[in-house]
């Protein structure tokens, strides 16, 4: 693509080519951090006006059950949403004789979150979007006041008020439970501006391989995701 | 370059801040900032500078570093010509 | 062997269970569309993995996929795969009873033994040697409450009680138990037990070690080729889930029990495999040695053993509970999916936009017809979030196809009140808004009223005076003139932004009001109190433009409002209008209402005409806020004016008002009675007797009184 008409979108097939190199990117430089995998998904309704080819490439890339740096809580407070713990507190029961094999848990330890990431070609803004959710360990969902505190201090605030990087819950266009997402209105604009600053990229043509690892640059700093310098060295531009 | 004979706990890297869209031009472009800084430092002149809360800040190489990265380490990896390029836009008309 | 005084009971860690929020949203799914009040129990399957993590224990994971699929869902979820490294998966049982009390009520101790049972029996049918698995099997009872998004659930890992309990011989982090060669070929075999798709979700094995330190990870059932060769190490090794340093996990117990009840083996060497970054981590891993003594009456098959296992809840015997309001109730989505809906907006093009000010404005909707339908929903498309209509008639047949809030069961039955049927659909639009209907008429001039009714006139006229007051914004979308002079009059007295849309066959307008003829004084002040135009008259108390208000409805006509249904034709009362009409007159009320509340002068703010070299409007960021909006559809266009208020105004001058004022319910019991009396008072009368082009140029003379039929 010509990097100066390019209008900063991915198409769906691209966005598959691209979201395999940079799941291999990943691999290879950031072994130490689970995988993204593309997660295959059929499409919503059989869809025969659409070529086989294009209905393979329906899914999304996933990165599941990561730790945030410093994302521990004080522990899941059984807060005001919380159902009435009365019924639930109507007194211990006697369940089962007493057991000394049962190792009996001091219950300091700091309680865990997970983040499940995923993301997902907009057909209508032609490029990729980060859904994602927060849980405790016990997979009770963190609300997106508690995620707030878990995002990086650096600028949050900023970010989350930017209109390139606005929250938004929407429905995650494959499980259909509510996700929160990074609304993709700003995104084809920024990326514009990121491959515009690319000399090489203006002598030698946008590479697709490479937008996803631009994109989660920008997107990543809003939820914590580091990318490795190594994945963004870009190798047309190293000499 | 000699970056790699001098400790580079010390050394200052030179970055060349760049206006790109609509973002307003600096009178002075080059600036030289100590290596263990972290890149946040950049914004927050810039933001400072430009009057702007919300910038768009990105490197020569396609990508937005992370605040928390070290200049120095940029620069190793993605400095140029003895400095590093720092690209800007901002990213709303208000602000 | 040490002396039996250094021997302490080997402690299990217990197993500790997470469920994904999709496991609870297809539960619901399957409840409500296929199970309904079955409550028998059924089959589902955890997941886990061996600890991943030095600080943190593996939990048994539900997921959507743990339940069985519900064809009328349709998410895309996938079904659950084999050979998952990550995924291993565990058979168990959910109770999901219909009531709380079931719940409670539950024989937790019977279910438990029922299911060590099925452990026991599979330990000796030998079917927990094909598939291991099943020592895992677990127990959830929950109670799904559906109305109110809340569940109750309870886990329980069953484990057999060994009596007397193991004791502990031995346990330390396997990398201190094997030679750098046997460490090399047992991690060695451990990756390739964890990448093959065969193996990878295989919880229990034998780990053999040769004489010659190679090492191999051989199934449960291949136990009797172990024995045959001679001088090895014999470990039994499972994926242990728990991440402490001193007490392997759950999955041991029955694994014990297993290999004491069919091997009868006395001293066990276990293996508790860990790994981290995907790899075996021999220095997480645990090397132990525990003597078992067979507990009496183990030998007899129909005994079943003792069982433990349900899940405490922060060391407590009681249930857990989860609300997934925030994420399964329709009102909470539908509001914060139109909260960030309008802040997108706001970031995206509008940074001035002031949500606040737009839900907590009440807006009074006079008429729910045409105009009043569509107003309504433009307002709750901005954010608007208190609308209270005003309208005495009934959804009549012909209604549902223009009034858009209406459908035909409104209609059966002689037809329900508009204003009640108008807010049960706003409800069902969004459930979050706060409507009211008010079955109501308004009194109007020209239309005299017997004595006897004029109690009911008379508290009408008070309660629409309560409704103007309690309301920051009034739309006047009646289907007649006179209906709009007194609330034109109430607004006027109280300073209200007042928005009218009157329809035409193929012409509308619509107009903003000005202020009221006192609102520059000591009124507007006691005003200011209220808590939306306290800034807009702050700013504008000076009146602008050499003291000019902006007029009222009323304030080109010639003529006091006076009866214009009586003397007509069906046609002309019953006004058609061009379908399109009312929708684009609608939407230009509301905007122009937007528009008010955005400008810096609110209610006082000069009438802006497009290409004014106004500049200052022009800088504000919805643009223009012009006074009056005329369009036709017949020329497809439409121009906006401005009109002054006039001195002989018969609802905004001040001799109206103050007349008002002063004399209030009797005033108006004049004027609805007496057709000339509003004309004799404002000067009308004279006016009209002398002059006869006092008729602005923009006023083209088209019956633009009705709105839709009556």
């Amino acid at each position: 693509m010509d990097a100066l008409s390019w209008d900063g979108t991915l198409t769906s097939r691209d966005f598959l080519v691209s979201a395999r190199a940079f799941a291999e990117k990943w691999k290879e430089f950031n072994s130490a951090f689970p995988p993204w995998t593309w997660v295959p998904c059929p499409p919503k309704q059989p869809t025969c006006y659409l070529p086989q080819l294009q209905q393979q490439r329906q899914g999304y890339l996933s990165l599941e059950k990561t730790c945030l740096p410093g994302s521990s809580k004080k522990g899941h407070v059984a807060s005001q949403e919380d159902i009435d713990e009365i019924s639930l507190t109507e007194g211990e029961e006697e369940l089962e004789p007493v057991d000394n094999a049962t190792l009996v848990e001091t219950n300091n330890s700091p309680q865990v979150c997970y983040y499940d990431f995923h993301i997902v070609h907009s057909d209508s803004y032609r490029v990729p979007v980060l859904y994602f959710r927060g849980y405790y360990i016990d997979g009770h969902p963190l609300a997106l006041d508690e995620i707030e505190k878990d995002l990086p201090a650096c600028s949050a605030k900023v970010l989350l008020e930017s209109k390139w990087t606005f929250i938004t819950q929407e429905e995650h266009p494959y499980l259909n439970r509510p996700w929160y997402k990074l609304h993709p209105c700003g995104t084809s604009e920024w990326m514009k501006l990121l491959f515009l600053g690319d000399d090489s990229l203006a002598k030698n043509g946008v590479a697709v391989e490479q937008y996803l690892v631009s994109w989660l640059s920008v997107v990543g700093q809003v939820v914590g995701i580091r990318i490795p310098f190594e994945m963004l060295n870009n190798p047309k531009s190293c000499n | 370059m000699s970056t790699a004979e001098s400790p580079s706990a010390v050394r200052k890297v030179v970055v060349h801040l760049r206006a790109t869209g609509d973002a307003p031009i600096l009178k002075q472009a080059k600036f030289k900032i100590l290596g263990t800084d972290k890149f946040a430092k950049v914004i927050e002149f810039l933001r400072r500078q430009l009057h702007r809360d919300t910038l768009f800040v990105y490197v020569n190489s396609a990508f937005s570093p992370n605040p928390d990265e070290l200049v120095i380490d940029l620069y190793n990896n993605f400095g140029f010509d003895g400095k590093l390029v720092v690209n800007y836009a901002c990213s709303m008309a208000w602000g | 062997m040490e002396g039996s005084s250094g021997k302490s009971v080997l402690q299990f860690a217990p197993f500790q269970s997470s469920v994904d929020e999709g496991f609870w949203h297809r539960l619901s799914s399957l409840k409500l569309n296929k199970f309904g009040i079955d409550d028998s129990p059924i089959p589902i399957t955890g997941f886990y993995a061996p600890c991943s993590h030095s600080q943190v224990s593996n939990h048994l994971t539900l997921l959507a996929e743990s339940l069985p699929s519900d064809s009328s869902e349709e998410s895309e979820v996938p079904e659950i795969s084999r050979g998952n490294r990550n995924r291993c998966s565990v058979p168990g049982i959910l109770y999901n009873t219909n009531t709380v009390e079931r719940f409670h009520g539950l024989d937790k101790q019977g279910l438990l033994k029922a299911e060590a049972q099925k452990i026991w029996e599979d330990i000796h049918n030998g079917r927990a040697l094909e598939d291991s698995s099943v020592l895992s099997r677990f127990l959830l009872i929950s109670f799904a409450d559906l109305k109110k998004w809340s569940f109750h659930y309870w886990f329980a890992f069953p484990a057999l009680v060994l009596d007397p309990p193991a004791t502990l011989v031995d346990l330390r982090p396997a990398s201190q138990c094997f030679s750098l060669e046997e460490a090399e070929s047992l991690s060695a075999a451990f990756n390739e037990w964890r990448n093959s798709s065969l193996t990878a979700d295989v919880p229990f094995f034998l780990v053999q070690i040769d004489t010659n330190s190679h090492a191999t990870i051989k199934h449960l059932k291949d136990w009797e080729t172990c024995q045959s060769a001679d001088g090895h190490k014999l470990l039994f090794g499972f994926y242990d889930p728990c991440h402490l340093p001193n007490n392997p996990g759950w999955p041991l117990r029955n694994f014990l029990a297993l290999i004491c009840s069919r091997w009868d083996i006395k001293s066990v060497h276990f293996l508790c495999y860990r790994e981290n970054r995907g790899f075996a981590d021999l220095g997480l891993s645990l090397v132990g040695e525990a003597l078992i003594t067979v507990p009496q009456g183990w030998r007899d098959h129909p005994y079943v053993p003792n069982a433990v296992g349900w899940e405490l809840n922060k060391g407590r015997k009681i249930p857990r509970g989860i609300s997934l309001a925030k994420s399964m109730d329709p009102t909470r989505l539908a509001i914060s999916a139109a909260d960030l809906n309008l802040k997108l907006m706001r970031w995206r093009a509008l940074p001035s936009l002031n949500l606040n000010s737009l839900s907590s404005l009440k807006c009074l909707l006079l008429g729910a017809g045409t105009l009043g339908c569509q107003v309504a929903r433009t307002l709750m498309a901005w954010g608007v979030r208190r609308i209270t209509l005003v309208d005495n008639g009934r959804v009549a047949m012909s209604n549902p196809l223009r009034q858009s809030l209406y459908t035909l069961d409104d209609c059966l039955n002689g037809g329900e009140f508009k204003a009640t049927a108008a807010v049960n659909s706003l409800k069902r639009i969004f459930p979050a808004v706060e409507a009211r209907g008010v079955v109501m008429a308004i009194p109007m001039p020209g239309h005299p009223v017997p004595s006897q009714e004029e109690q009911t006139v008379l508290n009408d006229c008070r309660s629409l005076h309560d409704l103007i007051d309690s309301h920051d914004v009034v739309f006047l979308l009646t289907d007649t003139r006179e209906s709009r002079w007194l609330p034109s009059l109430l607004c006027a007295n109280t300073n209200k932004i007042t928005i009218t849309a009157a329809l035409g066959f193929d012409s509308f307008l619509v107009m903003r009001h000005g202020a009221g003829p006192f609102s520059s004084s000591h009124d507007s002040k006691a005003e200011a109190a209220n808590s939306l135009s306290a800034d807009m008259s702050n700013l504008g108390l000076t009146e602008r433009d050499g003291g000019k208000r902006l007029g009222c409805y009323f304030c080109n006509d010639v003529v006091a409002p006076i009866d214009s249904t009586s003397n007509r034709t069906l046609d002309q009362q019953c006004t058609v209008t061009r379908p399109g009409l009312a929708p684009i007159a609608s939407a230009l009320a509301v905007e122009l209402l937007v528009g008010i509340l955005h400008h810096p002068h609110g209610i006082f703010a000069e009438g802006d005409v497009l290409n004014s070299s106004n500049s200052e409007s022009s800088e504000q960021p919805l643009g223009i806020l012009p006074h009056q909006i005329r369009g036709s559809l017949a020329q497809f266009s439409q121009m906006t004016l401005v009109g002054h208020s006039s001195d002989s105004c018969t609802a905004c001058c001040s001799t109206v008002v103050s007349e008002y004022r002063k004399r209030r319910m009797e005033f108006i019991l004049q004027a609805i009675n007496h057709p000339t009396y509003l004309e004799d008072l404002t000067g009308l009368t004279e006016l009209m007797k002398s002059a006869s082009s006092f008729e602005l140029d923009w006023d083209n003379g088209t019956d633009e009184d009705d709105d839709d039929c009556i």
